[in-house]
């Protein structure tokens, strides 16, 4: 079996905690995220038989009070990066972490997920805009934490990332 | 066209060759003289089987040891060489591989079971201080107070600490890399814990500037600890209940540093394989350390003691009992041995009984055992009356019934009843009646009896000078002999051991033989007569004269021992040595 930490981060109330909660196995509860900053949950994910478990480090989310401590990034496989389509702002906040984080680290896997797609109509990132991302290499998914589109294809994109680095 | 050239130069030598040109052949010796020659050696190397071996031996163990560093392969090989020739060698001759383990197995024994046997007395020692004192007590309100199980309460009581869990983390992701947790304990999801411990320590690093580069070392919540140790790769923490000496740290660092080395590349490398950590419980499951606070000082001297007073109480009732089962077993045989006693019945299923039978005349049995002896084991008895016919028995019998004097002695040989002594005629005339009547009597012996002639022996009838009849003195002196001679006769009769009367006449030295013969002799007859007038049995009694001779050795008994007539006791068998008879 393989192993890989993966970590979340994001503006704050994006839906990252949301996204995962119905997914994960979880033993702490919320408050973590205030308190340390960071809460731990895990994933296993079964692609071709071959079993990957993610340990999900779900980061607070960043504003104007709390910065996004680095340090827990260290050793990550890789990372999703969250915004919300209705909140243009979270994903400047998104790219902005992006860049701090492969400042720090080096580049990551990372895939950037736009969350709450089931309100669609109001999103206020134009299509053009995740175009042009998508056009710089960037992995986009939009997912819905509310009725689960697209939340399964985040960990399995991750999951099939040890089997990649191998083919490599 | 390519092959037929190719194959040209290859025949073009062989034909000059063929044509024995000596030019070709200096020619290559000075071309390839050199080559040609290592070339033979190495041949010959090759070639020759003791050659190869002796070149093969030389790097051998080089050889091994580059492939070691390799891979596993030579090992791999040579397992089955080994077990194969190990099997053979217990197979063929188990001698040498058993000298060759002796001084190691011996020992391994001994350890093992000296260690067992501390562990069973060491255990037995808690259980009966855990069961016993009263601090078990106060822990059995304490777990009733608290609703905890004793169970729990003991441990916690007694642990002076003990490591619950153990986890091997990368140290960079923070994935778990191996756990091990003790018995009883409940563990959160591992690999949960194992990133949150990581991110705390990150977080407090974070956020006080921990001057450690190996950051945080311990963690500590109420008795619960988290001690970690930090690699270069991989980070070791146990969780703690309870107060963890110093030399845990180390015992952790150890293990942690032993790990690094077994796991080396794996660390190094780590991609998330967790694969290369499958075999880390055996490194881990050490660091589950615990130590009891009962300490392990000293002697179980409780279970010495507890062990101690039963061995004296069992060996004390033991002893007890086997002595009071002898003295019993005495006492039955003292009572079986005892004449005229009966042991029927030896009862010790309850209370020690005795059912018996005893004669009469038997020996009061608490006198044969002693009645301190009856009372110390509780004995209790009853006896039926009867008759016993042992010859002890039938002689006492013998004894109370014919109540011989004391001239005589009773005894027994067999059914026969002997009497030995001197008696009275009536005595011997009675006994020989009564002694049919005696029960285990079958027959009566009395001829070891003697008859008592009494009076009779030193009786006698004096006579004047010359005198040969009865003057009314003599007669007088007959008379009051009269009653002793009738009670002899009587019993001489009745005795029918041919008893006779000697009537002895006697004279005085003056004056012819002729004629104190006759004259004794008519004496004599005078008082047979007079005798036999009164009564007496004419065939009991026998006259005869003696003259002046035979002044009898108890002459002095005699006032006058020359003019009188005695009386001696004699039988018909024997005859006397004078005289002519009645």
């Amino acid at each position: 079996m393989m192993q890989i930490k993966l970590c979340m981060v994001g503006a704050f109330a994006v839906g990252k905690s949301s996204l995962v909660r119905r997914y994960v196995q979880s033993a702490f509860s919320e408050k973590y995220h205030t308190t340390v900053g960071v809460k731990i949950d895990k994933k296993d994910v079964t692609i071709d038989g071959a079993t990957t478990r993610m340990m999900l480090w779900d980061l607070a989310g960043e504003d104007a009070f709390c910065r996004l401590q680095t340090t827990y990034l260290r050793g990550s496989s890789g990372y999703i990066l969250v915004a919300d389509g209705t909140r243009a702002h979270t994903l400047d906040a998104a790219l902005e972490l992006h860049g701090r984080i492969e400042l720090e680290l080096g580049p990551l896997p990372f895939v950037l997920v736009i969350n709450k797609e089931d309100l669609a109509a109001e999103w206020t990132i134009p299509d053009e805009r995740i175009a042009a991302l998508e056009g710089r290499g960037i992995r986009v998914l939009r997912s819905s934490a509310k009725n689960g589109d697209g939340v399964e294809a985040i960990f399995a994109h991750f999951a099939r990332l040890p089997a990649e680095a191998c083919a490599e | 066209m390519t092959t037929a050239d190719s194959a040209q130069p290859a025949g073009r030598p062989a034909e000059a060759e063929r044509r024995g040109a000596p030019e070709w052949h200096r020619l290559r010796s000075l071309l390839f003289g050199r080559e040609r020659d290592s070339l033979e050696a190495l041949r010959a190397i090759v070639g020759d089987h003791n050659s190869l071996a002796r070149s093969v031996a030389s790097v051998l163990p080089e050889a091994a040891a580059i492939r070691v560093g390799q891979d596993d392969g030579l090992a791999r090989v040579l397992v089955p060489v080994i077990e194969d020739s190990l099997h053979r060698s217990v197979r063929e001759n188990p001698r040498p591989l058993v000298d060759a383990l002796y001084p190691l197995m011996g020992p391994a024994i001994r350890r093992s079971i000296a260690e067992t046997l501390a562990e069973m007395l060491q255990s037995f020692n808690d259980a009966v201080e855990q069961s016993l004192s009263f601090r078990a007590l106060r822990w059995r309100v304490d777990a009733w107070r608290t609703g905890r199980s004793y169970a729990d309460v003991v441990l916690l009581k007694t642990l002076v600490y003990r490591v619950e869990q153990g986890f091997l983390i990368h140290r960079d992701t923070g994935l778990l890399l191996g756990h091990c947790v003790a018995d009883q304990v409940v563990a959160q999801d591992p690999d949960m814990v194992s990133g949150m411990l990581t991110a705390i320590r990150d977080f407090i690093g974070d956020s006080f500037q921990v001057s450690s580069p190996e950051g945080v070392d311990t963690i500590r919540l109420g008795d619960l600890s988290v001690l970690v140790r930090v690699g270069p790769q991989a980070i070791l923490a146990a969780v703690v209940r309870g107060n963890a000496p110093s030399t845990l740290s180390l015992q952790l660092s150890e293990a942690l540093e032993s790990i690094h080395l077994s796991h080396a590349a794996a660390l190094a490398g780590f991609d998330g394989n967790m694969q290369r950590f499958a075999d880390l419980d055996a490194s881990l499951r050490p660091c589950l350390r615990s130590q009891s606070r009962a300490p392990e000082s000293g002697t179980p001297w409780r279970a010495y003691l507890i062990i101690g007073v039963l061995a004296a109480l069992i060996g004390g009732t033991a002893v007890v009992r086997h002595r009071a089962q002898a003295d019993w077993n005495t006492v039955i045989a003292e009572l079986r041995q005892e004449p005229g006693l009966t042991v029927i019945e030896a009862d010790t299923s309850g209370d020690r009984h005795i059912e018996g039978l005893r004669d009469p005349l038997a020996r009061d049995p608490l006198s044969v055992v002693g009645a301190e002896t009856i009372r110390r084991l509780g004995i209790t008895w009853h006896w039926k009356p009867y008759l016993s016919m042992e010859p002890a028995l039938t002689r006492l019998r013998a004894q109370q019934l014919l109540a011989p004097p004391a001239g005589v002695r009773l005894q027994t040989d067999g059914d026969v009843l002997r009497a030995t002594g001197v008696a009275s005629g009536a005595w011997l005339v009675e006994s020989r009646r009564r002694a049919t009547f005696v029960p285990g009597v079958r027959a009566y012996d009395d001829s070891g009896v003697r008859l008592d002639t009494g009076a009779i022996d030193t009786a006698a009838v004096y006579f004047e000078v010359g005198a040969d009849t009865l003057s009314p003195a003599r007669r007088a002196r007959l008379d009051s002999l009269l009653p002793t001679l009738v009670e002899f006769a009587s019993a001489a009769r009745e005795l029918q051991r041919g008893y006779l009367l000697d009537i002895v006449g006697r004279a005085d030295t003056p004056g012819t033989t002729e004629t104190n013969l006759r004259l004794s002799k008519s004496r004599a007859e005078a008082v047979r007569s007079y005798l036999v007038v009164h009564g007496l049995p004419a065939t009991l009694l026998r006259a005869r004269g003696v003259g002046a001779v035979e002044a009898a050795a108890n002459a002095h008994e005699y006032t006058d021992p020359d003019r009188r007539v005695d009386f001696h006791l004699a039988t018909t068998a024997a005859e006397p040595a004078h005289g002519d008879g009645a």
